[in-house]
């Protein structure tokens, strides 16, 4: 027990961290006065104007690379008709926010409960649903499950790995801070919903999620641990003060084993009775009305609402949506794994090429990439058939970890605003108006900031793979207004037989007194690469001067 | 059995998890097999007691331990969190109540995602005491089973009627699992090649008598 409460103080202590983190955050609103950020607020109000919530889109706590991207267009397609039109910018809420409003929403149900509800198990007989004593324990439920999809959803929402984490990252926090409130109800929902089927398995998203983020998990899933008959979680809710919602999962079971283990209905009765009584004992009428109330959102979490009927339609509509933002690596490795070695001898810059002809099923859309959403360009299509797909290896593990591993970890907030970022290799074709003779290829770490590319020079050139192998500070920042943007197209690559420069692009400056090559490791990449990069000129000017030579 | 010289006699652990939708009799069903209701221990604590069984199949001990959620079918994402490193699980449906078989069908995808064909299952139709009332035929059922490679039994967990079959067919099928995943590790690793073949023969089709020692 004792350790149990050590575990508890110190999360509160992180849970401090995290919300001056946040701050942080919404301070870094800062960093952006000098980036024009005008363009980036003019397209969070689009898109907010076709979702649900619009009222908002001048909020400083935005997190502006997770928010501005996220489509729910596409997403809403797959999942409107069952589930409510929501923004895709759950991240502009605070941690602390969501948390209070879900616990101040699952309070009023708790209150509802009356006595001998759950001891009469008329809610455990689907034929029954509609007694009051059966719909006021089904409501809790509900509100669990609520709360779960929501989170599903939310998450599946976002198109890449990097966003997901991101909204993964405020969720866990959510639930954590759910946890610090004693609220262990919305606390397990939401915990539960990133441990089922279709989150579980975003291996990419996970990679990405902060090393922090991931020990809460592993912290929360020590107590939330149903061997023993959920011993652990009992003891610590018991001994957990108050206000508290309790989780009443496993005083249904106790319930229903009661009732099947005792023949004598005097004794069963009394049995039930008792445990019924716990669960009183638990709740004992907490109030948590010492959280302030933004009407805001307290009616966007109340309007959560999906049909139960439809809850088997949502799940493999999720499932689905899952496995198309990123293919499972067993599916793919099937025919891969044995050459991967040879695989990776030979191409050694193309291991994580990947796109299997069979994963087409997932999305109608084929211009997406099924891995992340990102757009795949026509002329890449079929190549990148070509290239070896040998590994089932996380596609963006190397540097996800080191993402999560140093840019999270506060080195600098400014970090939390690029939109993409990864190592590269760069060569400097022309560099201050002078053609460079003898150009070689250099690791960097490079970052897409607004419109601006943003480059990192390694602290040590062997050794260059990782976010922490390259220095802090930037070494040099191009806004790339009215740059070009050059990629060599399929055949071209072919022809010269060299499908590593399917790899490259050219980044050329207007005045062409830089010339930029860059080469990404792997298909995917280099299609976030392109995407971002793209993204970002566009956004630095008129889409229609956007000049594509690939088209 | 000469194979028992060679073979190990350890100790199986099985995790097994009962799913199924309310109300389809599965409480009933663990309650009746494991036969200690509840156990005197929990009487002051009250909770559901955790359910677990001794048995001996030829010369292999096996302690399953059953995982029962009765009650919590509804908090829906709870599912992965309760099955995982399971080695078996029972899917019980109600004959006369063809949602309950739909729903075990969903729950048979779920876990063939999830697990892959590490886990053994077994497909249980409940309730036959209301044959009357039967809503989901016998073919249709033991012809899905088959399809998704599992074994389908009829039970009434009300007249004690093939209960016990359950669990023993599964915790055969779990020992065969068991040893063929122990005969793959050891093909991986030439050193001990020598004793893969020996381990490899069942001992199952022997009228095993499961020795019921208790529980707990």
């Amino acid at each position: 027990m004792a350790s149990l409460q050590n575990r508890r103080r110190h999360s509160s202590q992180a849970a401090r961290r995290s919300s001056t983190f946040l701050g942080c955050m919404g301070g870094g609103g800062a960093h952006s006065s000098t980036m024009p950020r005008k363009l980036h607020l003019s397209s969070l109000a689009r898109k907010n104007s076709v979702v649900f919530h619009n009222d908002c889109d001048d909020n400083e706590d935005t997190y502006p690379d997770g928010s501005d991207t996220c489509s729910s267009k596409e997403c809403s397609d797959v999942l409107d008709a069952i589930v409510d039109k929501s923004d895709a910018s759950v991240l502009r809420w605070k941690v602390e926010e969501l948390a209070a409003h879900l616990t101040l929403i699952t309070q009023e149900i708790f209150q509802e409960l009356q006595p001998h509800d759950l001891k009469s198990l008329k809610w455990y007989n689907a034929r029954l649903k509609n007694e009051p004593e059966s719909v006021r324990v089904n409501e809790i439920t509900r509100r669990f499950n609520y709360d779960g999809q929501w989170t599903v959803k939310e998450i599946l929402n976002c198109e890449t790995p990097r966003q997901r984490a991101d909204l993964m990252s405020h969720l866990v926090r959510v639930a954590k801070r759910l946890f610090e409130l004693n609220n262990f109800h919305s606390s397990y929902a939401i915990f539960s919903a990133l441990k089922s089927a279709p989150l579980a398995r975003l291996s990419h998203t996970m990679a990405l999620l902060p090393k922090k983020d991931r020990s809460t998990i592993d912290e929360l899933d020590a107590v939330f641990n149903p061997e023993n008959n959920w011993q652990a979680f009992r003891d610590y809710q018991e001994s957990a003060g108050f206000p508290r919602i309790p989780h009443i999962g496993f005083y249904k079971t106790d319930l229903i084993h009661a009732y099947h283990a005792y023949l004598n209905p005097a004794e069963r009765e009394r049995r039930m009775a008792v445990i019924e009584q716990r669960v009183f004992d638990l709740f004992n009428r907490s109030n948590y009305g010492f959280l302030e109330v933004n009407n805001e959102l307290y009616n966007y979490l109340k309007s959560l609402r999906y049909l139960d009927e439809l809850q088997r339609f949502v799940d493999e509509e999720n499932i689905k949506r899952s496995r198309a933002l990123e293919p499972d690596a067993v599916e793919k490795g099937k025919g891969s794994t044995k050459g991967s070695k040879m695989n990776d001898e030979s191409f050694p810059k193309q291991r994580h090429s990947q796109v299997d002809p069979t994963e087409d099923d997932g999305l109608d859309d084929n211009s997406t990439n099924l891995i992340d959403d990102s757009h795949i360009e026509e002329p890449m299509r079929l190549p990148s058939l070509s290239l070896p797909s040998s590994t089932k290896h996380s596609l963006r593990h190397s540097q996800c970890s080191s993402i999560g591993r140093s840019s999270f970890l506060g080195i600098d907030a400014l970090q939390h605003h690029f939109s993409w970022q990864g190592p590269v290799e760069r060569k400097s074709v022309v560099r201050d108006g002078r053609f460079q003779y003898f150009p070689r290829w250099k690791r960097v770490w490079m970052a897409v900031w607004g419109t601006n590319l943003v480059t990192f020079k390694p602290k040590n050139p062997f050794r260059a793979s990782l976010r922490e192998h390259f220095q802090t500070l930037p070494s040099s920042i191009h806004p790339l207004s009215k740059w070009k943007l050059i990629t060599s197209t399929a055949l071209e690559a072919i022809e010269k037989g060299r499908t590593s420069a399917l790899l490259e692009f050219t980044l050329v400056a207007p005045d062409s007194a830089t010339v930029l090559k860059l080469k990404t490791a792997n298909v995917t990449e280099y299609r976030e690469w392109i995407k971002f990069v793209r993204g970002a000129i566009n956004q630095a000017e008129n889409p229609s001067n956007l000049i594509n030579l690939d088209s | 059995m000469a194979a028992s010289a060679v073979a190990s006699p350890r100790v199986h652990d099985f995790k097994v998890v009962l799913l199924g939708e309310g109300c389809v009799g599965k409480t009933s069903l663990v309650l009746r097999y494991v036969e200690n209701k509840f156990n005197e221990k929990h009487e002051s604590t009250l909770q559901a007691s955790f359910l677990t069984k001794k048995l001996t199949i030829g010369n292999r001990r096996v302690n399953l331990s059953i995982w029962d959620t009765a009650g919590q079918e509804r908090f829906h994402a709870l599912g992965p969190i309760y099955y995982r490193d399971s080695n078996g699980a029972i899917l019980t449906y109600d004959i006369t109540d063809d949602d309950s078989f739909q729903k075990v069908k969903n729950w048979v995808k779920e876990l063939k995602k999830m697990l892959g064909t590490d886990i053994m299952l077994t497909i249980i139709g409940n309730k036959t005491d209301l044959e009357k009332q039967r809503n989901v035929s016998v073919e249709t059922a033991e012809q899905y089973a088959e399809s998704v490679g599992a074994t389908h039994f009829q039970t009434s967990a009300k007249l004690n009627r093939g209960v016990e079959e359950v669990f023993l067919d599964l915790s055969r099928r779990m020992i065969e699992q068991a040893d063929k995943q122990d005969a793959e590790k050891r093909a991986l690793s030439p050193s001990s090649r020598s004793t893969a073949a020996g381990n490899v023969v069942l001992l199952e089709e022997t009228p095993a008598a499961p020795i019921k020692s208790g529980c707990c």
